[in-house]
């Protein structure tokens, strides 16, 4: 048998999905301590901030003259944030008592900083960011962005057929702690698609490969790409403990945009691509919710399939990081 | 998630059996934090709690309707005993033997009728049904329900009806002629979950035998 069935101790107990008390403490020891990403800056270089409301935390980033820096506003505490880039994508946590006493970004990153890294190259032409907010614990929405299973019931007319019809052979899975990359390829079909937008557009591409890529870093951030050339950092920030917002943001990179029509053209198809995106999301919302309001009257543990050991590994983590016994900073 | 929690070993008032008559049809409410279902599956009425024991989410959501009862997050789908029979990626993924399925079965609730009244509650155990409506009131309600047996147009009880409630019930009765259900949603239920419904004896609109 593959399935596994967790046993106590393994997984988040279930009043975590609704409670206020689990939400505090996931304030105090995951948002509190954690490394967290918090956006891109324009390629200006200009002075510009950053923020991010997570768990009650606010984050503050800001890009100056004397370089990046930030606070968290925790009520009328104010705290020192450390802040590091990984590529463009940029990262703070809040600061800890002594330089040894806590993991490195690349550290908590690890072992994806330098793919990271690479596929922000391409966190240029953006659109603007969008948030999305969910009737559910912000558990739920990352258990759901690391199950492989969902497509073709909760998604059949839109990711679904997007990816190869035997998207199990060709689905590969890497895991490492909590943090993990999945990589299905596109299907034929998609893959043509996305060629034809490349000689029109002359995509910047990070990488040749047609896949639908998506990297999850603990403890809510994961960053989706699809044919090696757009980027969507995705962020999962808790409002409530039964509530959620889901912030993306797209990034259609181009190495051509000069002519009215090229500028015309890229801006459609960056509207069609904010538009699927929206779609795929507005089909995971009811399912999230549905399970939001399921979890509160379940006797059992669920099971794991195969494919679904990176949730359970998103359990593991969670349950170190609360109890204190992670790395400091969290090495997942 | 934070309204108070209903004594689970409450009867509350679902629908009638006609609801429920045929294969696939169900019925849902929410007592408390606790979504349930009713369903025919294969002819058999049966009582669950209505969330999927894979990874827990509601199967049904609509308040009543006529479908497999398959969740609709992976596509599980569930037997009379709440056993999952269909697992998609099952050979690959779970594979899952008959005693492995037994652990995932849906966690049960409990249905009873009175007359052709259908009633359920989270517990499996505890009171019967009509120890918590009482002798008389199950015995005249059921018999209602049966002579009354005939869904009508709705229609608004008038002041001169008779009156009772019991169990989230109220009942209004005009003899010969109307019987009014208007179930209120349990504790915790919304609205959508409130069903009002009339009945007619059999022989209303037909000509009487001299």
């Amino acid at each position: 048998m593959t399935a596994l069935f967790p046993e106590a101790g393994g997984f988040l107990p279930h009043h975590h999905f609704w409670t206020e008390e689990g939400l505090a403490l996931e304030r105090e020891r995951v948002f509190g301590r954690c490394w967290l990403y918090m956006g891109v800056f324009d390629a200006t270089g200009a002075p510009a901030e950053l923020t991010a409301d997570m768990a009650g935390l606010r984050f503050t980033v800001r890009r100056d003259a004397a370089g990046l820096s930030g606070i968290c506003r925790d009520g009328d505490r104010v705290r020192p944030l450390e802040v590091d880039c990984c590529g463009a994508l940029v990262f703070a946590r809040v600061a800890r008592e002594s330089a040894e006493d806590g993991l490195t970004l690349a550290e908590h990153l690890h072992p994806y900083a330098e793919r990271l890294a690479a596929m922000s190259v391409n966190c240029v032409n953006p659109e603007l960011p969008v948030g999305i907010p969910f009737q559910a614990n912000w558990k739920a929405l990352v258990e759901n962005t690391m199950d492989d299973f969902h497509g073709s019931t909760v998604h059949p007319e839109t990711i679904h057929p997007a990816v190869h019809p035997d998207w199990q052979t060709h689905l590969t899975t890497e895991r490492f702690g909590a943090n993990s990359d999945s990589c299905w390829r596109l299907a034929d079909g998609t893959a043509g698609w996305w060629a034809k937008l490349d000689a029109k557009l002359r995509l910047a591409k990070f990488a040749d490969e047609a896949v639908y890529r998506h990297i999850f870093i603990f403890p809510n951030f994961y960053l989706a790409s699809f044919y090696g050339a757009t980027v969507i950092p995705h962020r999962v920030d808790p409002v409530a403990p039964d509530a959620a917002v889901l912030r993306w943001q797209l990034f259609l990179p181009t190495t051509r945009l000069e002519t009215p029509r090229e500028r015309a053209f890229h801006r459609s198809t960056a509207a069609y691509l904010l538009t699927s995106a929206s779609g795929v999301i507005e089909e995971d919302r009811p399912v999230c919710e549905a399970v939001q309001q399921g979890r509160a009257a379940i006797l059992g543990n669920g099971v794991y399939g195969r494919r679904e050991r990176r949730i359970l590994d998103f359990h593991v983590a969670m349950l170190a990081q609360l109890a204190g016994t992670a790395a400091t900073g969290s090495r997942p | 998630m934070t309204e108070a929690v209903p004594d689970d070993t409450r009867w509350f008032y679902l629908c009638t059996e006609d609801d429920l008559a045929v294969p696939n049809a169900f019925v849902t409410t929410r007592v408390g934090a606790v979504p349930l279902v009713a369903q025919n599956l294969k002819g058999r009425v049966v009582a669950f709690r209505n969330v999927c024991t894979h990874r827990f989410a509601i199967i049904h959501d609509a308040a009543s309707g006529c479908g497999p009862l398959r969740c609709p997050y992976h596509g599980w789908t569930f037997d009379a005993e709440g056993v999952p029979v269909g697992l998609p990626f099952n050979p690959t993924d779970f594979q899952l033997d008959a005693e492995g399925r037994r652990r995932l079965a849906l966690n049960p609730a409990s249905l009873a009728r009175c007359g052709r009244l259908v009633f359920v509650r989270v517990a499996t155990e505890g009171p019967a049904l009509k120890e918590q409506l009482g002798n008389d009131l199950f015995t005249r309600l059921a018999d209602l329900s049966e002579t009354f047996s005939r869904s009508g147009e709705p229609m608004e009880p008038g002041e001169d009806w008779e009156g009772f409630e019991t169990a989230n019930l109220r009942v209004a009765l005009r003899a010969g002629h109307a019987l009014h259900l208007e179930a209120l949603p349990p504790p915790g239920a919304g609205d959508r979950f409130a069903r009002t419904a009339t009945f007619l004896p059999v022989h209303a609109d037909t000509e009487r035998p001299a």
